[in-house]
């Protein structure tokens, strides 16, 4: 019971600093002094029902639909959390990264929280490392989404007056291709640790089953895009556009893979 | 030299590489597996690409870090490409009690030359739990080998721990299931002949627990099946799969249809069958590739490097200036 209170608390306030931060997007008004407590409120909020669901089932948030959604809310709400504290020139960017975190919210709404055993294979500390390090990925690049998102809302001028006050394209540009540089180590490492993982699990470190092949491609679009953006220098928008089907693809590969494939990523057969 | 290959060089080329990688990997997602023919293009495209750079690219000489980066993926590339050459991915089943003869599936490089039929192990015991549901738990196998001095030495294996023995290793894998050991005694006289029938594996295929077994060197086929009384794993709480104590072996030969409990016995044409006891039998996956520890070496050399680079390249900027 505590845990759905602390869980719908969580989402409420992450609601409400959503909604903030689009109204000050609108009416062109900083509002951070609301939103940033707010968020840090909803991941107070989120973590307690986290750590509650971990004490009850005695394993972590990685089995389950409605686990792994809530896991990786809170870790890219924490992500973008910290990319608005540390660069407060961005701000007005929740108005775009709060809305697909909603997507995920209501999503987690829908799914079933029902409980289901930790397999075998997933008691190891790659476990740990892996997952962990494919949420710095997702959360980098869910930065650089927002602040790429800026610049195609930018080619409307109802919607790129929303965001007028913030850096200019080249900038917004720059540091995108940071934050998938970042990306790109961190998806890197994932890749080499679930590798680890499943020589250790399985006996083989790589056998193209459907989640390992979503991972490659993803990995091999951030290694794509980041290429293009050196070798032909795509404008920023070019560039925002490369962004966004990364995302699309990771987000694919996070949300969608493990649970359409039969394959042992699934871990309980 | 360089010259001719500045082209090979190319950023743009690298792009197109990339993306012929992703389209040879693209099939796997149906599939289960990339054609190794268009990974080798992409990747042998890619690797000419790599080291045409690391020749040509002046920029590297400049930038150590991002230098090594490339260096460490040709290396990596190579390394996965001759580890296809040389590994050998196997599977083998085995009874408890009973010791590995030989593979029963084989997939394996053109230069592989480990000898996977000298191995010397056996399975001893196979204990799994189940969560209810049921949901596999733990797995647990003891194996034994022989060490340098001929002594045997006994081994838990399961998840995350493999069997390392003479370069090969040797993991339990999901499949398992129930193996009625039986023997046979010829009518006229000769040596009884003991085998056994690797049922389809529990609890995946446990509707289907049959099995045609030919009896060696009788020449006689019959099909056995076990008929379970009650249950083995309890949906409710928390069990050990093990061999169910109430249990009859079906034995059907022509026409006729017969149950045996274990310690029974059946007159079929020219000698006597008998249900000796009831084992479990585990499926063992023994690899053996002396790449893997060099390609994660060079993996991490590369991711390593790579981020070396972008530290010296932002640390000292602001993220938003």
């Amino acid at each position: 019971m505590i845990e759905q209170l602390t869980l719908w608390g969580a989402l409420l306030v992450y609601v409400a600093a959503g909604v903030v931060a689009i109204i000050g997007a609108v009416f062109q008004q900083d509002r951070a002094r609301w939103i940033l407590p707010l968020l840090l409120l909803g991941l107070t909020l989120h973590a307690m029902t986290i750590g509650l669901r971990w004490g009850r089932l005695g394993h972590g948030p990685f089995v389950t639909m409605f686990e792994i959604l809530s896991s990786n809310l809170w870790s890219l709400m924490t992500a973008f959390v910290i990319a608005y504290w540390r660069i407060p020139s961005i701000r007005p960017i929740a108005a775009v990264v709060m809305p697909l975190l909603f997507i995920l919210m209501g999503w987690l709404i829908l799914s079933h929280p029902g409980e289901s055993p930790l397999p075998a294979t997933f008691r190891t500390i790659w476990l740990y490392i892996h997952v962990g390090l494919g949420k710095v990925f997702l959360g980098a690049t869910l930065v650089a989404v927002g602040v790429s998102g800026v610049i195609l809302l930018r080619r409307w001028q109802w919607t790129g007056r929303l965001f007028r006050d913030l850096p200019d394209d080249r900038r917004l540009d720059a540091l995108a291709l940071r934050l998938m540089a970042l990306g790109l180590v961190f998806d890197s490492l994932m890749l080499i640790t679930g590798a680890i993982w499943a020589q250790d699990a399985w006996g083989r470190y790589w056998a193209w089953d459907p989640l390992e092949t979503w991972a490659f491609l993803t990995w091999l679009l951030v290694a794509l895009a980041l290429h293009l953006r050196l070798a032909i220098r795509v404008s920023p928008r070019g560039f925002a556009w490369m962004v966004m089907v990364v995302f699309v693809v990771a987000f694919l590969t996070f949300f969608g893979v493990p649970f359409v494939s039969q394959t042992p990523h699934q871990g309980v057969v | 030299m360089i010259d001719w290959l500045a082209p090979l060089a190319s950023l743009r080329l690298t792009a197109v590489a990339l993306a012929l990688l992703g389209l040879a990997a693209v099939p796997a997602i149906v599939r289960g597996q990339a054609d190794p023919l268009h990974l080798a293009i992409a990747l042998g495209l890619l690797e000419l690409n790599l080291l045409a750079a690391i020749i040509t690219n002046k920029s590297f000489r400049r930038q150590s870090a991002l230098l090594a980066f490339h260096l460490a993926l040709a290396v990596l590339v190579a390394l996965v490409a001759i580890g296809r050459l040389t590994f050998l991915t196997g599977y083998t089943e085995i009874v408890e009690g009973a010791s590995y003869e030989k593979l029963l599936e084989v997939r394996a490089g053109p230069l592989q030359t480990g000898r996977a039929e000298g191995l010397r192990f056996a399975s001893e015991r196979v204990r799994i739990t189940y969560h209810p549901g049921p949901v596999r738990d733990a797995t647990r196998v003891i194996v034994r080998y022989w060490g340098a001095d001929g002594r045997p030495v006994d081994e838990e294996i399961g998840d995350h721990h493999p069997l390392v023995l003479d370069g090969f290793r040797i993991y339990a894998t999901f499949n398992k299931g129930f193996s009625p050991i039986l023997s046979w005694w010829p009518d006229n006289g000769g040596k009884p002949i003991r085998g056994s029938v690797n049922l389809p594996r529990y609890p995946g295929e446990q509707d289907a627990q049959w099995r045609e077994w030919v009896i060696p060197g009788a020449g006689i086929s019959v099909f056995t099946g076990l008929r379970i009384e009650g249950e083995v794993l309890d949906p409710q709480r928390r069990s050990l799969l093990r061999p169910p104590e109430q249990s009859r072996l079906v034995v059907r030969h022509g026409d006729s249809r017969h149950e045996l409990r274990r310690g029974e016995h059946l007159q079929l044409p020219g000698g006597v069958l008998v249900f000796d006891d009831l084992r479990m039998w585990m499926g063992f996956q023994i690899t053996n590739d002396w790449t893997t520890p060099w390609v994660l070496a060079a993996a991490l050399a590369a991711v390593a490097s790579l981020a070396l680079h972008l530290w010296a390249r932002y640390a000292h900027s602001p993220w938003m200036d």
